[in-house]
C-alpha cells in the first residue's frame, strides 16, 4: 500500500478506535461465544431490543407492544461467533477521483469496528487477482491488489463467494460500475446481511463537464464522444438515481443495506456519524 | 481556430467506468435501414457559431461607411478645342487625380453647350468614348450650376484646356491639360451661286501661312496676319453643289475649325397671282413684286395669291394674302403697332406709316398689325404649313408703297413662304443649330446620313425640329423629299488656343483623407466571446 493510502487507512482506524460493529439480526455462527439473535428451541430467550427495519415480524414481542407500545425484538442466547467479511473493490475504476483511499479507508474502519465487536474478519481486495489479507487486523499492511490489465474484476468473484463467510456479515465497498445486475451481486455475496458502500467521486456526482468530451472506461478502454450540457446532465443524473434504486430496491428486499456514499466526503470524517445514525456502528 | 478547437476537445477525457450512464443519442429509436437525423445539442451550434464568427473576424469583413469622400462630378470641357490629343491628357490627369480619393461615387457629365449627364456613379464608366469635344463652346456657369443643384454636397471638377473666365477657385478643382498653340479658323463662310465668301481669323500673335483649298484643289496661297482676319470674297470657275474649303497652315494646333462645307442653297422664286382685286390693289402689288427678285408671277401652281375673297370650296393650295375691304369706305389714320418678334415684320419699320383701315373689320387669326383693339393683319394657320394672311388695308389712302415698310414686307414674305416649303430653309447650318425640315404631307419620319452617323426621327405637325453635332455633309429625307445640308463648325472663341494652359487646382474645400472601410474584426471577435461565454453558462449544472 503506497503512502498516500496508508495515510488514509491510518486515519480511518484511529477513527475507529471507539467503534463497534452492529451485528445484524441475523448474525449467526454456531461455533462461537457470543449470543445471537437467533430463533429455534434450542436457543432461551436473552434480552429484547428496539425493533429496526428491516427485522422479522415474527421476532416481535407482541404482548409487549400491547403493553408497552413499543415494538421490541426479542433476543435469544446462542453460542455463535460473528463472522465479518469486508470486500474492498481493487478495479481500475477505483483509482478514479480518490475512490481507492475512500475504499481503503472504509474498509480499515469497519475492519476495525468489526475486531472491536469481537467479529471474526476476513478482508479481501478484489482486482486483478484475489488476495485475502493475511492481516486483517493491521489495515495499514493490507496489500490491496492493483488492476493494471483491461479485464474486469468480476472475474473473482465466483472464487471470492467460496471463501467469505455467507452467514456473516458482508461489507462490499465498491463503486458497483461492473457488469454485474444487483442479483448477481447478492448472490455472490451470499444474500441477506450485506451491505454495499457505493462509493462515487465528486467528479462522478457532479461531472464537471461542458461541451464535447471523450468519456473512456479506464478497465476495458472504450470509449466514446458526447456532448454535455445541461439536458445530458441531467440524463446522466437520472440514470444514475434509477442505477442506485435497482440497487437499493434490490438489497433491502434481501435484508440487507446499501449506502451511497462521496469518496471526498467520507475522507473527511469517515462517515462515523452518518454510520451510527443509520445503525451500522456503535 | 478549428485546430485548436479540436484539440482542445480531442484532449479533453473523462474517465469513467460508467460509460452507460452518458448518453447514447446515436442510436435509432426504430429498426430501420433510413437516415436519421442526428440531434446535436446546443452547445454544439453555440461553439460552430463561435468559430465561425472569429473565422469572419479573421477574414477581414468589413462595413462600407457613409462617404468620408464626397462624390465628384467630373465636368468634361466638350468644346471642340479639346482634340483628341488634349482629351487623352485630360483622360488622364483626371484619372490619376480620382486615384488619390479612391472609392468615392463619380459622377460624369459632358460640358458643352448645355451639361449633359453620362454616368450617375456607374462603376469603371467609360467615358473617353463619349467624350468627342463637338460642341461648340463650353459653358461652365450653367454646368456648375447645374452640378451644385444636382449633386449639392459634391465636388465639381472641370477638366479642360484652359482657365475659364468664371471660374471659382473655391468651388471648383481644375485639371487644366490644354497647351498653347497657333490656330487658324474659318470664321465666317457663304456660297450663292459661283459665289464665295470666306473670313479666316489668325488666332495667334505672329503672322501665318496657309494655303487655301476648295474640294482639295489648291486655290490660294495666303498670308494671315497676326491677331487678325482675312475675307477671301471670289467667283468660282467651275461651281458645284457642294463645296468643301480647307485651310492648311503648318503648326496649326487645331484642325477642326479649318474646314466648312457649303452647299449652294438653290433659292427658287417664290410664284404668286391674283385674284378678285381691284385695279389700285393690283397695280400696287405688281410693282412691288416686279422689283423683288424673290418672286415670280406663274398663274399655275403659284405659292402664293393675293385675293380679296375666299370662294365657299377654294381649290388653291398654297398661301392667301386677302386684302379685306369693308362695307363702310371710312378710313382711320393712325401708326400701327407692331407686334415683336413677328417674321413677317422683321427688320421693318412703322415710323412715318400711314395705314388706312375699315374700323369695323374684324380679322381671323393671330393678330400681328394692330391699331388700337383694331387688328390690321393677321396671320391664320389653313392647313399644314399653308397660312392665310389678311389685311385690313386701304392702299390707296396708305402710304405704305412709299416708305421701305412695302417692299420690306414682302422681302419677308418671301422668307416666310421659303420657310414653310418642304425641306430646310437653308442647307448650311452651324453644328448645335436648330435645323427645322418641313416634312411632306403624310411623311411620320425623317431620315439622316453622313459618313459618320446615320438615324431617324419623328416628325410631328409636318415638321421635324432637331439638331446635329457632327460637322458633314447630310442627306435628309422624309421619303418623298430628300434634301442635303451642311453642318459647319460653329466657331467661337474657343478657337484661341493662347490661353490653353496646362495645371491642376483643387477646390479650397479639403477632403477628408480616411478610409471608407472600417473593419469589424473587433464585432466579431466580441460576439465569438460572448458565445462561447453563453455557452459556458448554458453548459453548467442547472443546480
Amino acid at each position: 500500500m503506497d503512502q498516500e493510502l496508508q495515510k488514509y487507512v491510518k486515519a480511518a482506524s484511529e477513527a475507529a478506535a471507539n467503534l463497534k460493529l452492529v451485528p445484524p439480526q441475523c448474525a449467526v455462527s454456531f461455533d462461537g461465544n457470543r449470543t445471537g439473535s437467533g430463533t429455534g428451541g434450542a436457543m432461551e430467550f436473552a434480552d429484547y431490543r428496539a425493533y429496526r427495519r428491516g427485522d422479522e415480524l415474527r421476532r416481535v414481542d407482541w404482548r409487549l407492544f400491547a403493553r408497552s407500545e413499543q415494538l421490541m425484538v426479542r433476543r435469544f442466547s446462542q453460542e455463535i461467533s460473528p463472522r465479518c467479511d469486508i470486500i474492498i473493490d481493487c478495479s481500475r475504476s477505483m483509482d478514479l477521483y480518490g475512490k481507492n483511499a475512500a475504499a481503503a479507508g472504509l474498509g480499515a474502519l469497519f475492519a476495525g469496528s468489526a475486531l472491536n465487536a469481537g467479529f471474526f474478519l476476513q478482508v479481501w481486495g478484489i482486482g486483478d487477482s484475489l488476495i485475502k489479507m493475511s492481516a486483517p487486523e493491521e489495515p495499514e499492511l493490507w496489500e490491496l491488489p492493483r488492476q493494471k490489465s483491461s479485464g474486469g474484476s468480476t472475474l473473482f468473484f465466483e472464487e471470492l463467494r467460496a471463501g467469505i463467510f455467507r452467514n456473516g456479515i458482508r461489507i462490499f465497498i465498491s463503486d458497483l460500475f461492473f457488469d454485474f445486475s444487483p442479483g448477481e451481486l447478492l448472490r455472490t455475496l451470499g444474500g441477506g446481511n450485506v451491505v454495499v458502500l457505493q462509493i462515487l467521486g465528486a467528479e462522478e456526482l457532479d461531472p464537471p463537464l461542458a461541451g464535447t468530451v471523450t468519456v473512456m472506461d479506464p478497465e476495458s478502454g472504450r470509449s466514446k464522444e458526447i456532448c454535455v450540457d445541461n439536458g445530458s446532465l441531467e440524463r446522466y443524473w437520472e440514470k444514475l438515481n434509477n442505477f442506485q434504486s435497482r440497487y437499493a430496491e434490490t438489497l433491502h428486499s434481501h435484508n440487507s443495506s446499501i449506502f451511497f456514499l462521496s469518496a471526498a466526503e467520507v475522507v473527511k470524517n469517515w462517515g462515523v456519524d452518518f454510520f451510527c445514525r443509520e445503525g451500522i456502528l456503535q | 481556430m478549428l485546430l485548436i478547437y479540436l484539440l482542445k476537445y480531442r484532449g479533453k477525457i473523462f474517465y469513467t467506468q460508467a460509460l452507460f450512464l452518458w448518453d447514447e443519442k446515436d442510436s435509432a429509436e426504430k429498426s430501420s435501414a433510413g437516415i436519421t437525423w442526428r440531434h446535436l445539442p446546443l452547445s454544439f451550434y453555440l461553439e460552430f457559431s463561435a468559430i465561425m464568427l472569429m473565422v469572419c473576424g479573421g477574414a477581414g469583413f468589413f462595413a462600407l461607411e457613409k462617404e468620408k469622400f464626397p462624390a465628384a462630378v467630373i465636368l468634361l470641357n466638350d468644346s471642340y478645342s479639346m482634340n483628341s490629343e488634349t482629351r487623352a491628357r485630360g483622360a488622364a490627369a483626371v484619372k490619376k487625380y480620382l486615384r488619390e480619393f479612391s472609392g468615392r461615387r463619380v459622377i460624369w457629365a459632358l460640358c458643352g453647350d448645355a451639361p449633359e449627364i453620362l454616368s450617375r456613379g456607374q462603376k469603371d464608366f467609360e467615358f473617353e468614348k463619349y467624350w468627342k469635344g463637338e460642341s461648340s463652346q463650353c459653358r461652365v456657369p450653367a454646368a456648375v450650376s447645374w452640378a451644385k443643384k444636382n449633386f449639392p454636397d459634391a465636388e465639381i471638377c472641370l477638366v479642360t484646356d484652359r482657365v475659364p473666365a468664371d471660374w471659382s477657385p473655391e468651388e471648383i478643382t481644375l485639371l487644366c491639360c490644354g497647351v498653347p498653340g497657333k490656330n487658324l479658323a474659318v470664321v465666317n463662310s457663304a456660297v450663292k451661286g459661283n459665289r464665295v465668301l470666306l473670313e479666316i481669323e489668325n488666332f495667334s500673335d505672329s503672322e501665318v501661312q496657309a494655303l487655301l483649298k476648295v474640294n482639295s484643289v489648291t486655290v490660294e496661297k495666303f498670308t494671315a496676319a497676326g491677331n487678325g482676319r482675312k475675307l477671301f470674297n471670289f467667283t468660282l470657275e467651275h461651281p458645284a453643289e457642294i463645296l468643301k474649303f480647307t485651310i492648311e497652315a503648318p503648326g496649326d494646333a487645331l484642325e477642326y475649325d479649318n474646314e466648312v462645307t457649303l452647299i449652294d442653297p438653290v433659292r427658287e422664286k417664290v410664284t404668286y397671282d391674283f385674284r378678285a382685286l381691284t385695279a389700285g390693289e393690283t397695280q400696287s402689288l405688281e410693282k412691288v413684286l416686279a422689283g423683288n427678285p424673290e418672286f415670280r408671277r406663274s398663274k399655275e401652281n403659284a405659292e402664293v395669291l393675293f385675293t380679296a375673297y375666299a370662294p365657299e370650296k377654294e381649290s388653291f393650295s398654297g398661301h392667301r394674302v386677302f386684302f379685306h375691304r369693308g362695307k363702310k369706305s371710312v378710313f382711320e389714320r393712325t401708326p400701327p403697332f407692331f407686334m415683336p418678334q413677328e417674321r413677317l415684320l422683321a427688320g421693318l419699320t412703322n415710323t412715318s406709316l400711314v395705314w388706312a383701315f375699315f374700323p369695323e373689320l374684324r380679322l381671323p387669326g393671330r393678330g400681328v398689325i394692330f391699331a388700337g383693339e383694331t387688328v390690321l393683319a393677321s396671320v391664320e394657320l389653313r392647313r399644314e404649313r399653308k397660312y392665310d394672311i389678311h389685311l385690313n388695308l386701304v392702299p390707296e389712302h396708305s402710304n405704305l408703297s412709299l416708305l421701305p415698310f412695302w417692299p420690306g414686307f414682302f422681302c419677308n414674305l418671301a422668307e416666310f413662304c421659303r420657310r414653310n416649303r418642304s425641306g430646310v430653309a437653308e442647307p448650311n447650318v452651324k453644328s448645335g443649330e436648330i435645323i427645322c425640315f418641313n416634312t411632306s404631307s403624310g411623311a411620320e419620319k425623317l431620315y439622316f446620313r453622313s459618313r459618320a452617323v446615320s438615324g431617324e426621327l419623328a416628325a410631328a405637325d409636318g415638321k421635324c425640329v432637331f439638331q446635329l453635332k457632327k460637322c458633314g455633309v447630310y442627306t435628309l429625307s422624309d421619303g418623298k423629299k430628300k434634301t442635303l445640308i451642311a453642318v459647319n463648325p460653329h466657331v467661337t472663341d474657343v478657337s484661341d488656343l493662347r490661353k490653353n494652359r496646362s495645371f491642376t487646382a483643387s477646390a479650397s474645400r479639403k477632403l477628408q483623407g480616411s478610409e471608407s472601410r472600417s473593419s469589424k474584426a473587433w464585432l466579431f471577435t466580441v460576439s465569438a466571446l460572448l458565445l462561447l461565454t453563453l455557452n459556458h453558462f448554458l453548459c453548467r449544472r442547472g443546480k
